[in-house]
């Protein structure tokens, strides 16, 4: 009986290393591909701070590219007083780094937009490379 | 366009006529090559649910016997069964005219293949390995391997039907170091839909490897393609997340796990400009390719930088191909391009759950088709070309159109045949008869009238020299560099316009390489040919050689027997024989109005006896030149004989009454046929 039992305990021990073993694994996997939900929260978060600080230097938060897309000056395109409130939760990453995210914007005229911004990394910092207005719909999905 | 015409309109009749009333079918070739068969080839099945046009499940035809391959593209499959996930097994119930409409075709692709007579139907199945680049072994070689089986098996060139990817891996098993270059000759032609020769845009911009104001494949990016393609990209990112198996089939589903997939070895590889896509070889000059393409076009009008619209340039629509592949990528080097245009206006959509919708709504007459993105599967989208009539119906012609061309060439056949490199002129595809693209003054290549005058007459035959039951061409092609005519090359040419073989005639008389052909006939699997070569000594005008020979196919390559030599000597010996033994009448048949006098000549001198013959121009640096003995008594050193020009001079040497021998001026009046000219007495 003192066998079996040893025995027992050696078999509960190895399938406690084992599942320890592939709890260790699958963490250090989902750290090393990075797109885990906490990562992803935390990659939403530092998007969503960049927009809401946008309005303070637009400038420095425009794509290099879109710079030469439209003709008016990123202070024009975003006036002093705007307020940018991002939603978070619909952050969506795409495969490069970049993603999109759902904006309320309110302009010092009064003017309200909601609007996905189309977000790029660039020097290790997001910036905005376009914005679509974002239509309410309901009944889509 | 009228190829293109021509095309769609068989296979709109391949769809309403069914089988019983399509062309006729050709004789059967071997039988079906069962052999080949491993764990991705596979001959298609019948599904019981992919119908003919009288609406009774499709049947295997009587004698099927050219191999069609169907080959999948990136992350798909091609296994044909009746859960139809296979990327040539959906219905095919879209249209490029009424988008909205679903048809009432009740079989797939596969299956409307499986009608077409003749076709022999299989899958290549490498969706286990499809993450990997066309290199490994179980993709590019795997389907050479089965190419060559197939060929082997059946006698009968394939033909390939590539999906994406399919067709880089078709290129691959084609172009891949000898072996490949062996298996272009056993593929007649390769159907793609939608395969990125150059690569792909959206993969290039999945991986971040193209901005804004790159040049891709003659196309700048602009902001607004670049975003709209990431808003995409993320789209259908954010839905894949909940369950690629919804998303199969639409565009979504193949962009969904983008990044995943756009990172694997062929997505990599995919990418514009990719390293390996650069080192793949474009397909061989000897398979024709039939490119089929998606031609999509987004327009939205509001994009831009918050309240900076983007500039006036930006805001037209959108070329994004079949939006993975664009247009250009997808037909670059193709024989010929089958495109259709959808447009689209792009929305992006707040929904309620906080999260963004993207909808695509159809811009055309009397339609409002506004679907969400993930839902999309429109007829010019990567995945759906296999399921929209027009498309399929244009392959269904091109294979249709290859396999009833196996039947007998005609002269339709001969004038736009391709042909071999000749004369220094590049390979190429005749039209009307000509090798196009040779600058005037650099001369010619073709068949036909234009050049050649005999040709229909005594220069080209039609006779089954393969077995196969149908008829082959045997022509002359005629071919110089401007200027002085090179020797023709024999050249048979299949029913489906390829020359199986050619060779020179030169090269069977080992002359001057100036050989032109008497007379072209066929009679019991033989091509017997007459034709006359130049000698070294010959002038221009007159060739003083006449050959024949028989000409048989084996194995596809030409054999040459019975050759044999026609020269003026033959007849002299025969002149010399009946005056030697006074046979005035027939000698006159022979010698004309010289006859009495070589009578004479045997009578007082002879036994007459032939010592050798000559060119009568005797011109400076031949071999050919007359006896010096005989030179020199007639004054032959600078010997130019403008009256005689061509001819040949026989030395005869006579038994009795002096060493200087006396010279028969020999002329040729017919293909082997020669006569007694003049005679010059000592």
């Amino acid at each position: 009986m003192k066998g079996i039992a040893g025995k027992k305990a050696i078999v509960a021990g190895a399938v406690v290393v084992l599942l320890a073993f592939f709890a260790a694994w699958a963490f250090l996997l989902s750290s090393l591909l990075g797109d885990g939900p906490a990562d992803r929260a935390q990659v939403a978060r530092s998007v969503a701070l960049a927009l809401e600080t946008l309005p303070s230097d637009p400038q420095s938060r425009m794509a290099a590219s879109s710079v030469r897309s439209v003709d008016k000056t990123a202070a024009e395109a975003v006036p002093s007083g705007t307020k940018i409130e991002p939603v978070t939760e619909s952050w969506s990453p795409e495969p490069s780094g970049g993603g999109t995210m759902l904006i309320d914007v309110s302009y010092p005229d009064g003017e309200r937009a909601s609007l996905v911004a189309v977000m790029v990394k660039e020097d290790d910092q997001w910036k905005v490379l376009a914005t679509f207005p974002a239509e309410t719909a309901t009944g889509v999905e | 366009m009228n190829d293109s015409r021509h095309r769609i309109a068989l296979g709109a009749m391949m769809l309403i006529a069914g089988a019983g009333a399509a062309i006729a079918m050709i004789a059967a070739g071997p039988a079906a090559a069962d052999g080949c068969l491993n764990s991705r080839l596979a001959r298609a099945p019948f599904l019981s649910s992919d119908l003919d046009p009288s609406r009774r499940p499709v049947k295997a035809p009587a004698k099927p016997r050219v191999p069609v391959i169907m080959v999948h593209g990136w992350t798909g499959r091609s296994t044909h069964d009746r859960q139809r996930r296979g990327a040539f097994s959906h219905l095919i119930d879209m249209s490029l005219i009424r988008s909205n409409q679903k048809l009432d075709i009740p079989r797939s692709l596969i299956g409307s293949l499986q009608l077409v007579p003749g076709a022999d139907v299989y899958t290549f199945d490498y969706h286990d390995a499809s993450a990997r680049w066309v290199d490994d072994s179980r993709i590019g070689p795997a389907l050479g391997d089965a190419i060559e089986c197939l060929y082997k098996q059946s006698g009968q060139r394939v033909i390939v039907v590539a999906h994406s990817m399919g067709g880089l891996a078709t290129r691959f098993a084609l172009t891949d170091g000898n072996r490949g270059a062996k298996r272009a000759g056993m593929v007649s032609r390769v159907v793609t839909f939608g395969t990125p020769q150059n690569g792909s845009l959206v993969a290039a911009i999945a991986a971040g490897a193209v901005d804004a104001g790159s040049k891709v494949g003659g196309t700048i990016v602009t902001t607004n393609l670049l975003a709209t393609v990431k808003l995409v990209l993320s789209y259908c990112g954010r839905k894949s997340d909940s369950g690629m198996d919804k998303l199969d089939g639409t565009i979504c589903g193949s962009l969904g796990d983008a990044g995943a997939a756009f990172d694997s070895e062929a997505g990599r590889a995919l990418r514009y400009g990719s390293s390996s896509l650069r080192r793949l070889n474009r397909f061989p000059e000897l398979v024709e390719l039939n490119a089929i393409a998606g031609d999509t076009r987004i327009e939205h009008n509001d994009g831009g930088w918050f309240k900076a619209p983007f500039v006036s340039t930006m805001k037209t629509s959108l070329a994004v191909g079949d939006m993975i592949v664009s247009l250009g990528s997808a037909t670059d080097g193709a024989d010929s391009a089958r495109t259709g245009t959808c447009k689209y206006e792009l929305n992006v959509q707040r929904i309620p759950e906080d999260e963004i919708g993207v909808r695509l709504g159809l811009v055309a007459e009397s339609e409002a088709a506004r679907s969400p993105l993930e839902s999309m599967n429109g007829p010019c989208f990567h995945t759906s070309l296999m399921r929209t009539a027009q498309f399929t119906n244009e392959a269904l012609g091109i294979v249709n159109e290859d396999i009833e061309g196996r039947g007998s060439a005609t002269m339709k056949t001969l004038m736009n045949a391709w042909v071999p490199s000749a004369c220094g002129h590049p390979a190429g595809r005749l039209k009307n008869g000509i090798l196009p693209a040779i600058p005037e003054s650099h001369g010619i290549v073709g068949f036909g009238p234009w050049h050649d005058d005999r040709f229909e007459a005594d220069h080209v035959a039609f006779g089954d020299l393969d077995g196969d039951g149908g008829k082959e061409a045997a022509a002359m092609l005629t071919c110089n560099q401007g200027g002085v005519a090179w020797s023709q090359v024999f050249t048979i040419v299949g029913a489906d316009g390829r020359t199986i073989d050619a060779l020179s005639l030169s090269k069977i008389s080992g002359e001057q390489g100036r050989d032109y052909a008497w007379k072209v006939t066929y009679a019991d699997r033989k091509v017997h040919v007459t034709w006359s070569a130049l000698r070294d000594s010959d002038l221009g005008c007159c060739s003083t050689m006449d050959l024949s020979a028989d000409f048989t196919l084996a194995a596809r390559k030409i054999k040459v027997a019975k050759v044999r030599r026609y020269t003026e000597v033959p007849t002299v010996q025969r002149v010399l024989a009946l005056a030697n033994g006074r046979k005035p009448a027939e000698l006159r048949r022979l010698a004309g109005s010289e006859a009495p006098a070589i009578l004479d000549l045997a009578r007082e001198y002879g036994p007459l006896k032939l010592d050798r013959c000559f060119a009568a121009q005797y011109l400076e640096g031949f071999d050919d030149r007359p006896p010096s003995d005989v030179a020199e008594h007639f004054g032959l050193d600078d010997f130019s004989d403008g009256n005689f020009a061509g001819g040949r001079y026989c030395a005869i040497r006579l038994a009795r009454g002096g060493e200087i021998p006396a010279l028969l001026g020999m002329e040729k009046v017919a293909f082997a046929k020669w006569r007694v000219e003049r005679l010059l007495v000592p």
